[in-house]
């Protein structure tokens, strides 16, 4: 009896675990992010690190919908355009974010030109956001998307067959803005992070206050946006 | 269908007046406040704010926008980030913002300095009032509210121009609105 009872019990943990396993349809399905992730390539051949997966949409796996650990507040990658067109990763550049609630943090491109703020190190980021990599600014704003590719689409062959308007070096479209490019050449010092032993090497530093736009908050009480 | 195709028609014209040639028995009028007004002054700050690609700036989301921000025309070939906004798409935006709800938004633009205005999907969803995948963007009466409900009930233009600009002003991009015309 007793070990009628223990079978059935695995049994049904067995099952549990395989429906877990081919992916349990949460309430919270979303098609759309769905769709992203399953179009994206295969994991890079060195397995999942902090340099991996470079241009692609970090937050739609790092995120409670997908699982991925660690959860992120935002991710991206930066490169720079050289003659021939191709991009190169740009290691060592700070990334400054700023929320619409005057708070804003840090976060320094390894060699693979991944950066990334964990979401425990920014729970609360009011959106919109603003950005800065390096000297570049951003002109316009983030309204909901956590992940940087989400607009800086990189190109495809694909894309470039079905879009007269990709740009096949930086994948600039009438629907996406492209690789973040710099120039490693013009970055002032004091937006280089990572390879000056004199500056820290942790990833991220938070700061409140400052916000962008200068006086109170840039837009009200901010949006509740963010990946889902 | 036909229906549709004459909405568009009226819309695209600058409205009131005119109506279905070929079905003047089923003629409806639509009416939506004044479209130069809404090209140089709310359609910039509405690019910004609302038409980002990961909001409304994306070709799969209602009250769609285009910008230079923001997404590009289909018919056109620009790019994200390039060139300025085009005549194109200011009119698609035009119509975009006036077709959400053409019989409320024609009387708003009937009444002008009216109440009614705060009723409209557009103006309760960018406040939070309404179910908003975006959430809460605007505070009532905040510049950006100003801007876009003073478009629609008609205002001074030139109230509308400076509320716009403040909203803008806040941004990280540098817009400088056209003068409003003489009163
Ligand atoms: C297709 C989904 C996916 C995408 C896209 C993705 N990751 Fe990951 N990432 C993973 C998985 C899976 C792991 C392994 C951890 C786990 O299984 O939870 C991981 C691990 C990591 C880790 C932890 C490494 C460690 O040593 O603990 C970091 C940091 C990371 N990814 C950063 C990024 C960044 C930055 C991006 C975007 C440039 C990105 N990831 C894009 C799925 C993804
Ligand atoms: C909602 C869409 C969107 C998201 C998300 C987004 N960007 Fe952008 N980004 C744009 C657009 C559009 C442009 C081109 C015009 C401009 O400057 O705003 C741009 C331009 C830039 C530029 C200016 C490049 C130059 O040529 O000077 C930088 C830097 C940049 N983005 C960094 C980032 C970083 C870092 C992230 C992630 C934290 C990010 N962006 C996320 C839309 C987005």
């Amino acid at each position: 009896m007793v070990r009628g009872k223990f079978v059935s019990r695995t049994t049904w943990l067995a099952l549990a675990g395989l429906v877990m396993a081919a992916g349990w349809p949460a309430c919270d399905y979303d098609p759309v992010i769905q769709e992203a992730i399953e179009d994206l390539p295969p994991e890079d051949p060195d397995g999942p690190s902090e340099f991996h997966r470079a241009g692609q949409s970090c937050v739609d796996c790092h995120s409670a919908y997908y699982g991925a650990d660690p959860d992120l507040a935002i991710g991206g990658t930066v490169y720079e355009q050289q003659s021939n067109g191709s991009l190169d990763p740009v290691e060592g550049v700070f990334v400054t974010i700023f929320d619409s609630a005057g708070a804003s943090q840090k976060a320094c491109t390894n060699s693979a030109g991944n950066f990334f703020v964990r979401l425990e190190d920014w729970e609360d980021a009011k959106f919109p956001l603003a950005v800065q990599v390096g000297n570049r600014y951003m002109r316009s704003l983030i309204g909901r998307d956590r992940s940087c590719a989400g607009c800086h689409e990189l190109a495809t062959q694909t894309k470039v067959n079905i879009d007269p308007t990709v740009d096949p070096s930086t994948g600039q479209s009438r629907t996406s803005a492209g690789a973040i490019l710099v120039e490693r050449s013009t970055i002032p010092i004091e937006e280089q992070c990572g390879l000056n032993p004199a500056s820290a090497s942790s990833s991220t530093t938070t700061s409140t206050g400052s916000g962008m736009g200068g006086s109170g908050g840039m837009m009200g009480s901010g949006g509740s946006g963010g990946g889902s | 269908m036909k229906k549709l195709a004459c909405l568009g028609l009226i819309l695209g014209a600058g409205f009131v007046s005119g109506g279905c040639i070929d079905e003047p028995e089923r003629r409806i009028d639509f009416a939506c406040a004044d479209r130069e007004v809404f090209v140089n002054f709310v359609s910039p700050m509405m690019e910004r704010r609302c038409g980002t690609l990961d909001c409304h700036g994306h070709d799969q989301r209602p009250m769609r926008l285009f910008g230079e921000l923001g997404l590009r025309h289909p018919q056109e070939l620009n790019q994200t980030g390039g060139d300025s906004t085009t005549a194109r798409e200011l009119d698609a935006n035009y119509r975009s913002v006036c077709s959400i709800e053409p019989e409320k938004t024609t009387n708003v633009a009937l009444d002008p300095g009216g109440q009614s205005v705060n009723k409209l999907y557009l103006v309760r969803k960018a406040r939070g009032q309404e179910r908003h995948k975006g959430g809460k963007v605007f505070d009532p009466f905040d510049d950006a509210d100003r801007c876009v409900v003073g478009w629609l009930r008609s205002d001074n233009p030139r109230a509308i121009r400076e509320a716009c600009q403040a909203a803008l002003n806040k941004l990280p991009d540098t817009v400088e609105l056209p003068e409003a015309p003489a009163p």
